[in-house]
């Protein structure tokens, strides 16, 4: 498979990052988001990113000079008609997503296959309005943050994607580094569908809010199990509303099978606006 | 008399540990009474059977792997059970959690195993690390039983994703039965179909 030319929708944080991996794997990445600023912003990011792994000795300042040219921005009225891939990570908003595709189907050409990062929407039902030919390209590539750094790329074949499709990326990325994991097109994928227990789970062990349970539970996890990190301080760093929003629509997607099901006290933090880190209080305090 | 003593049957995933190390061991088949001031219990027993081995060991301080059984009914039951561990799923950290009912010395006779004891005061079924990672693995079941994709694709999938340390797969190789009787012992404590076991994961613990 040859992907000459990428084009990435969003340049939110998973959007810039998938752009920067791909912008250092020879490949002519082109970012783009409906915010021109943001956009911007991201490829500044991404440039100063560069300078500080070229200090570090990451790469060479040669490489660097050759993925800055290789990184370039384009408005969503002038996306390039000959992409080889497009991945989309806008917000996740069916609607919008939908609107994205159709017209993406209407500029780009034939053969070039479309992607979405989404975490939570069926890759079947993001391509199911789009004709027949489009449908054997459309396939879900899932991105972990940041996307430089984290190896996995979920390849999400839908019950239209051509297998020859995601079977050759999925050797693409493998040889370029990536770990791919090829799943089908269900709830949560793999990722978000294993790890809720690893949330839950101790949720029900220390069923209320009480921070030295959870600073054992944590511990427990990180210094006995070998996690990175306990599920109480990461639901804190990923944000506690986000990680009940992927409870949630994991669990309804399920059909509210119980194994799923969120943990009162999720809800309970989420209302009383201790939602993590970014609140300065979650399970914990950032006082 | 300061003796200790660990005890052990066939399934005790450190056996060979206890085979090889400087306190003396006996298989829990040939206990005959012999009395030590603490006595370590390293059997893996189901309910009747690990009461009848506790029932029958001479010691006033027991120390017990209780990984899949109640903490509390044990504690209830046997007032010379001192502490509890939990030593099934071993990592390459050798730090088990443990609890304690009254507080015994429990280093040195661990550090004979290079094993680090970790104080808990939770005492729930499948303490805390087997209890979340039983839940995982059969999650994981789940979805290799619904074609979500491969063993080797879920395993890389939680190591590169999320930084497991290992995938559920491989972590839980040859575990399988102690992960269904963690979740069984949690199925009596919760009305609902939470810990509904995957077929796959009994199938393949048979």
């Amino acid at each position: 498979m040859k992907l000459e030319k990428v084009l990435i929708i969003g340049a939110g944080t998973m959007g810039s990052g998938i752009a920067q991996w791909f912008a250092q794997q020879k490949v002519q990445t082109i970012l783009s988001d409906t915010n021109e600023e943001q956009a911007k912003s991201a490829q500044e990011k991404i440039l100063s990113s560069w300078k500080k792994l070229a200090a570090k000795g990451k790469f060479s300042q040669a490489q660097c000079n050759e993925f800055e040219q290789r990184l370039s921005l384009c408005t969503s009225n002038n996306y390039p008609r000959d992409c080889d891939l497009i991945i989309e990570a806008i917000i996740e908003d069916l609607s919008i997503k939908k609107n994205l595709f159709e017209q993406l189907n209407q500029l780009v050409k034939p053969d070039c296959i479309i992607a979405s990062n989404t975490s939570s929407f069926p890759i079947k039902l993001l391509c199911e309005d789009l004709p027949e030919q489009r449908k054997k390209n459309f396939l879900g590539l899932h991105f972990f943050n940041p996307a430089t750094i984290m190896k996995l790329v979920e390849v999400i074949k839908s019950e239209y994607t051509d297998e020859k499709i995601s079977s050759e990326l999925y050797q693409w990325f493998d040889l370029r580094g990536k770990k791919p994991a090829l799943c089908k097109d269900s709830p949560g994928f793999i990722v978000n569908r294993v790890a809720r227990n690893f949330y839950g789970e101790p949720l029900r062990i220390v069923q209320e809010d009480n921070s030295k349970k959870m600073q054992e539970v944590d511990e427990v996890l990180r210094e006995v199990a070998g996690f990175k990190m306990g599920p109480f301080e990461l639901m804190d760093l990923i944000g506690i509303d986000i990680n009940y929003s992927v409870t949630c629509s994991v669990w309804e997607a399920y059909h509210r099978e119980d194994r799923f099901a969120p943990h009162p006290l999720q809800k309970q933090m989420v209302d009383s606006k201790r939602l993590g880190r970014k609140s300065k209080r979650g399970f914990y305090s950032y006082e | 008399m300061n003796k200790i003593l660990f005890v052990y049957d066939d399934h005790s995933p450190l056996k060979n540990s206890i085979l090889n190390c400087s306190v003396e061991s006996i298989h829990a088949d040939q206990y005959k009474n012999q009395q030590a001031q603490v006595i370590y219990d390293f059997t893996t027993y189901e309910r009747e059977e690990k009461k009848k081995l506790l029932k029958s060991l001479q010691s006033q301080n027991i120390i017990s792997e209780l990984t899949c059984l109640p903490l509390e009914e044990f504690y209830s039951e046997f007032k010379n059970l001192k502490a509890c561990f939990s030593s099934l799923f071993v990592t390459s950290k050798r730090k088990i959690e443990i609890h304690f009912k009254e507080q015994v010395d429990t280093t040195d006779a661990f550090s004979r195993l290079e094993l680090f004891p970790v104080e808990v005061k939770t005492k729930g079924i499948g303490f805390i690390y087997p209890r979340t990672f039983a839940q995982i693995v059969n999650e994981a079941y789940f979805a290799l039983e619904e074609s979500v994709a491969s063993k080797e694709d879920i395993d890389r999938a939680m190591k590169f994703g999320v930084n497991y340390p290992f995938g559920p797969f491989e972590w839980s190789e040859g575990k399988e039965k102690f992960i269904i009787r963690i979740l069984t012992e949690l199925q009596k404590t919760d009305s609902s179909n939470r810990y509904h076991i995957s077929p796959l994961l009994i199938k393949e613990a048979q």
